[in-house]
């Protein structure tokens, strides 16, 4: 069904950048119809670029030097249009926020099948089609700037189920989704193999794929290395996983060496009968709640419980009932913010200056150069320090994030969702600079749903529920366990109350 | 299950030609030379597109607005002498100009979905090659708002200031900072979204077809004919 024939693909403009100048180097690959292949590596190994041949955006969108051939169902794709691959190729990407080009989902849904040329009795049947397997019912008609992470990327898996296509390509769909959310892409999934279609999924987290994969291929600067079939890669011990960059495949196999015990120190947030309404409706509720200093703080919970906003209340960015405590004082709004620093999930919105040492100077009224220097010695960042912020790697962008609000001397560290799409290393890597840094900073709050950042780095977790319970606890042995057990039960839930409708 | 339905959530449905066609005339006449009256009629009829379209809050800000720095203008307009309360007069004056333009561009940006747009300029028989990049554009606004509001949340506490007093003071500085990230981000978002649209088959050679019906009804017409009367009657000079 799918051939790839001795593959070399070179980035244009990939020369000043050495480990981008062959993405690919001489790869053949066959995939036969109704298997599941799971591309996996390290960040920068190839697998997007892979995905990227077999929907044609290489060469025709993106400009690569490319060698060989890819055949499509006995076509070169040479001989396409990305028009023409996509009337059997349906492509999902990474990032929800820019997938969806309708501002309403019911567009989106039809957008496909109406670029195809479909008649309109035939789009109406594909959409209802769509709706009903993948579940959509509460998401149509909907406007797409109202929609979670997890919601869109369903929405453009249906999209592109309405297309009917025999081959689906996928690219790290669920790094920015919830745990709740990949149950669900799970489902979809499992559904698209039980109908026999060829499924080419990128992806770093690799427990939800572990019943449906037919063969695991691991990628390594652009070579394949290694070719797993399900019970082989099972059998690969955990250790060398980490040393191919894989993250786990099972919840239970998450090593968390380290067990926080923290000496008891002064209390450094201090959260008293906090209520946050908005709409007319309880969306936070805390009638008690402190954090002691120098504690790494993971917040937990399904997408929309309010995660966000407790942050945004601390920083002052949005209004709420009660008192928060900083250091055992009331703060107005100025106060807090210029003691408290966020690093957003899309890092790029908050990178300012033009070089990466103006960054970290930014903001500061008598700046201290050679602390600055030291700062960015101790992230790695010193080499760098004469680009441009917007050239650097994601990875880097965060360094520099942490670099400013460090040198701000930020009492208050924020993350939303920092992990998400990161390979093992560059999660251990994260982790490693929160230990190191925590003794820094009053409170490290880190948003994740992501486990084996929570043991790798975490002292205390705060799980958020629905109806608005909240649940703060050490992550001491019964806490490692309690967590894990959550994210299985979590996962576990979606499963089976999704199987009803498959 | 709910209806599908792709159309704007409106009173009355109204083609986005129309809402072209009444942006374009409602501006030309509002930037020309024009008697009070013509500028309360073309509001009055923003206004109306507003509420059809359920923008309630937008009716309010925007109507209010204009009504009020018109009521102020023709009670004290000649009363003024003072060189600041001139001044002050002549602002209000260019802010009214410009109030139905943006109703009616809000009406275009928020009421009028992207599957609407491209339907009607098909039928309007619209190159691809024009339809295209003006569907990016649609889409490109809310993301800009989206990035912005994020853009202006890291600003406050990076420590760099934002608010009247660094427009006016610092106004490059300003701009640079809230510009770069926000072409940076957008910039990145738009590629990405090219990309998915056209793994999603949209070309410039694709023969599409259209599952959302967009028509010229009575209301379009009505609404066209009523602005174009009003054109002819103030060239004519009978509207006082």
């Amino acid at each position: 069904m799918i051939r790839l024939n001795n593959i070399s693909v070179a980035y244009e403009g990939g020369q000043d950048n050495p480990s981008h100048q062959n993405a690919l180097d001489n790869i053949s690959l066959t995939i036969e119809k109704g298997e599941c292949i799971v591309l996996c590596g390290k960040s920068g190994c190839g697998k997007t670029t892979i995905t990227r041949l077999l929907n044609g955006l290489i060469p025709m969108f993106y400009p690569a030097g490319l060698q060989g051939e890819v055949m499509l169902m006995g076509k070169s794709t040479r001989d396409m249009t990305i028009r023409e691959i996509s009337q059997f190729v349906g492509s999902v990407f990474q990032n929800p926020k820019s997938q969806i080009f309708n501002v309403d989902t019911t567009g989106e849904l039809a957008f496909g099948c109406e670029n195809q040329g479909l008649s309109r009795d035939a789009i109406h049947h594909r959409l209802k089609q769509s709706v009903q397997d993948f579940s959509l019912e509460k998401l149509i008609n909907r406007d797409i700037f109202r929609l979670s992470g997890g919601e869109k990327q369903r929405i453009a898996c249906g999209s592109i189920y309405a297309m009917n296509p025999d081959i689906y390509v996928l690219d790290e769909p669920s790094s920015n989704l919830d745990l709740q959310s990949i149950g669900q892409l799970h489902n979809i999934l499992k559904q698209l193999k039980s109908q026999g279609k060829t499924i080419i999924i990128s992806e770093h987290r690799l427990h939800y794929l572990k019943e449906l994969a037919t063969r695991y291929i691991f990628l390594e600067d652009g070579k394949i290395l290694n070719e797993y079939r399900p019970a082989e890669l099972e059998a690969v011990s955990e250790a060398d996983k980490r040393k191919m960059g894989l993250r786990t495949q099972d919840f239970d196999q998450i090593d968390s060496k380290r067990v926080a015990k923290q000496p008891l120190k002064e209390v450094a947030m201090d959260f008293q009968q906090l209520l946050v309404r908005r709409n007319k409706q309880t969306i936070l509720k805390m009638a008690n709640l402190q954090i002691r200093k120098n504690t790494v703080l993971a917040i937990v919970g399904e997408n929309g419980v309010g995660k966000s906003c407790l942050i945004a209340c601390v920083m002052g960015f949005l209004n709420y009932q009660g008192d928060i405590l900083l250091n055992g004082s009331k703060k107005n709004k100025q106060a807090r913010q210029a003691e408290s620093f966020l690093v957003m999930q899309d890092v790029n919105s908050q990178l300012f200056a033009r070089t990466v040492f103006d960054e970290v100077l930014l903001g500061v009224k008598s700046p201290d150069l050679k602390k600055a220097h030291a700062i960015l010695d101790q992230l790695g960042l010193s080499a760098l320090s004469q680009r441009h912020p917007a050239s650097l790697s994601g990875g880097q962008k965060q360094r520099l994030a942490i670099a400013s609000a460090i040198y701000g001397q930020k009492k208050y560290l924020f993350f939303d969702e920092p992990t998400s799409g990161l390979d093992r290393q560059s999660m251990e890597a994260f982790c490693q600079l929160i230990l190191e840094n925590r003794e820094v900073v009053d409170v490290t709050v880190i948003i994740t749903h992501d486990l084996e950042l929570i043991l790798g780095c975490a002292d205390e977790v705060l799980l958020l529920n629905r109806d608005l319970s909240i649940d703060l606890y050490p992550l001491d042995e019964a806490g490692i366990k309690k967590t894990r057990t959550l994210f299985i039960n979590l996962y576990e839930k979606q499963l089976q109350k999704e199987g009803l409708y498959v | 299950m709910p209806a599908i339905t792709l159309q704007s959530n409106s009173v009355v449905k109204i083609d986005p030609r129309t809402k072209l066609v009444l942006f374009l005339l409602i501006n030309i006449m509002m930037m020309g030379n024009k008697p009070v009256i013509v500028e309360v009629l073309l509001a009055g009829i923003s206004c109306l597109l507003l509420l059809n379209g359920r923008l309630i809050k937008e009716t309010l800000l925007y109507g209010g607005l204009f009504f009020l720095l018109l009521a102020i203008d023709s009670g004290y307009g000649l009363q003024v002498s003072t060189p600041i309360g001139q001044g002050l007069i002549i602002a209000s004056r260019m802010i009214r100009l410009f109030l139905p333009m943006v109703m009616c561009f809000t009406v275009l940006m928020k009421n009028t979905t992207v599957s609407e747009f491209i339907a009607a300029f098909q039928k309007a028989h619209l190159p691809m090659g024009f339809i295209i990049p003006f569907a990016v554009m649609v889409r490109f606004v809310p993301t800009v708002k989206e990035e912005y509001q994020a853009i202006v949340q890291a600003m406050s506490y990076r420590g760099i200031p934002m608010g009247v007093k660094a427009v006016l003071f610092k106004p490059f500085m300003t701009l640079e900072y809230v510009m770069v990230p926000l072409l940076i981000s957008s910039a990145g978002v738009m590629d990405e979204l090219a990309a998915a649209a056209m793994t999603r088959g949209l070309d410039r050679d694709s023969i599409r077809s259209n599952l959302v019906d967009v028509k010229l009804r009575l209301p379009d017409y009505t609404l066209m004919a009523g602005v174009i009367i009003i054109f002819i009657l103030m060239k004519k000079g009978w509207l006082g």
